[in-house]
């Protein structure tokens, strides 16, 4: 019997696949939105050496394509710093600093929108630069924030399919063994197309609701 | 009580205070009049600590705008209303009020909201405490920042032409209130370009003329022919802004 013929265990296979993108799209996100934070408040308040430091990680990520990042990671890492790690590891941090440079410029391109104004007020009346980010800048400054944020995340999610060129068994990978074996490749990559879609478009469909929610919960914005 | 001594400050090259000193006592209420650039604003902006000062000295009672701490003890004794009003737009009337004393004086939160309720009162807004400020008038937003900076229970507030932004009916909403505060003996120094109105409440005015103090004596001597008047550049000044 010839195995060219596609076999129900295929869709688990694709199942995994998907888990493996959305688990290394989730953990990168997670700490790309912590780590980005971080360099764009850096950059932001200008802290001496670090904020330098930030512009030219994020710049530097911003600027090259993830390809190279990636593999600069997973075949850099092992030789230059004796780290060792498999694909998906390589694949994780990659993204997490692609993203973190991503983040870092809408984080202070959002700051930077706050009123100066304000600010001062808030000086004046003895509050402290901890207090001012927390109770007068980061809520105004998320709502800016939040629509390119979601826009960041669709986008990282495509991204993602990079990775199998490392060869990291995610959605796309699992396409293009599917598409070796059954020499079906107009049947495979729509499917495959369309698996990426779907994530995406519920992305951004739960991106559309935080951002609405955000908004509810600062009725100021409607006014 | 505010000690203003030999105040330098420049913007680059830009000489905008040179040398100024002031002493300002309590209960004064002080006008500080000048034409655009003299430096007033700048002079608030120094007492407050938003600007940094080249040389010299400022003292409010025994605190020094230089030192870091002592500045923070400073800004809880002196509060600023500003020309742009520069309300927190995310926070409705009420909290915009209460923000301060109970993050930075540690109020109760119910002792905060009485003393704003009380203070809306006097200015006769209570019933805008749950408004946002893009849902008020200019002269609206201008007596809720007056309540924020009052809110702090200021021993000297500092206004910086708060009615520069408003039309003229909105004008006179803000001055009747500032006109109430000068007469229960709040110390007040203001930055203005009301002549008219500097001249009914205030007890002093000070002259700026390019970052130099020209002018600092008694209202009545200040406005007299044998007094302020007869410095040409003064006479000057009063004629154009009669003129107006």
């Amino acid at each position: 019997m010839s195995n060219n013929g596609f076999v129900p265990y295929d869709l688990i296979v694709l199942l995994k696949g998907i888990g493996v993108s959305l688990e290394v799209f989730i953990i990168s996100s997670v700490i790309g939105v912590i780590l980005g934070c971080l360099l764009g408040l850096a950059r932001h308040y200008r802290v001496t050496i670090i904020g330098s430091i930030s512009t030219f990680i994020s710049e530097f990520l911003k600027n090259s394509p993830v390809i190279v990042q990636l593999f600069l990671i997973y075949f850099g890492l092992p030789i230059f710093l004796g780290i060792d790690m498999d694909a998906r590891q390589a694949a994780t941090i990659t993204l997490s600093g692609n993203t973190a440079a991503f983040i870092s410029v809408i984080v202070v391109s959002a700051l930077a929108s706050i009123d100066k104004g304000q600010i001062e007020a808030a000086r004046v009346f003895g509050l402290s630069e901890w207090k001012i980010l927390t109770k007068i800048v980061t809520p105004q400054a998320l709502l800016v924030a939040i629509a390119p944020l979601v826009g960041l995340a669709v986008n990282q999610l495509q991204v993602t399919s990079l990775i199998s060129v490392i060869g990291v068994m995610d959605i796309t990978k699992v396409g293009q063994i599917l598409n070796q074996r059954t020499w079906q490749p107009f049947l495979v990559w729509p499917v495959i197309g369309i698996t990426y879609f779907i994530l995406s478009w519920v992305l951004s469909k739960a991106g559309l609701l935080l951002e609405n929610r955000l908004k509810k919960h600062q009725s100021w914005v409607s006014i | 009580m505010i000690s203003i001594n030999n105040v330098q400050k420049s913007f680059g090259n830009t000489v905008i205070l040179d040398g100024v000193s002031l002493t300002i006592n309590k209960g004064d209420v002080v006008s500080i009049l000048g034409a655009s650039g003299s430096g007033k604003s700048t002079l608030i902006r120094c007492i407050n600590g938003l600007e940094r000062l080249n040389g010299g000295d400022i003292k409010v009672g025994e605190n020094s705008v230089k030192n870091k701490v002592e500045l923070n003890e400073i800004r809880k004794k002196v509060s600023t209303v500003f020309q742009h009003f520069n309300l927190y737009p995310h926070l409705t009337v009420l909290d915009n009020i209460t923000l301060a004393p109970i993050e930075v004086l540690g109020w109760e939160k119910s002792k905060a909201i009485a003393k704003a309720i009380e203070l809306l009162n006097l200015v006769g807004l209570q019933d805008k405490s749950d408004s946002y400020p893009s849902q008020l008038s200019g002269g609206q937003k201008q007596r809720i920042g007056i309540c924020r900076a009052l809110a702090m229970e200021p021993e000297c507030l500092l206004l910086d032409e708060v009615t520069s932004a408003l039309d003229p009916e909105m004008t006179s909403e803000v001055l009747d209130v500032l006109a109430d505060l000068a007469r229960s003996g709040t110390t007040l120094i203001f930055v203005t370009h009301e002549i008219a109105f500097a001249r009914k409440i205030s007890n002093r005015i000070v002259f700026l003329d390019e970052g130099k103090v020209r002018a600092d004596m008694e209202k009545e001597q200040f406005f007299s022919n044998d007094g302020g008047k007869q410095d040409p550049r003064i006479k000057r000044f009063l004629d154009k802004m009669d003129s107006k």
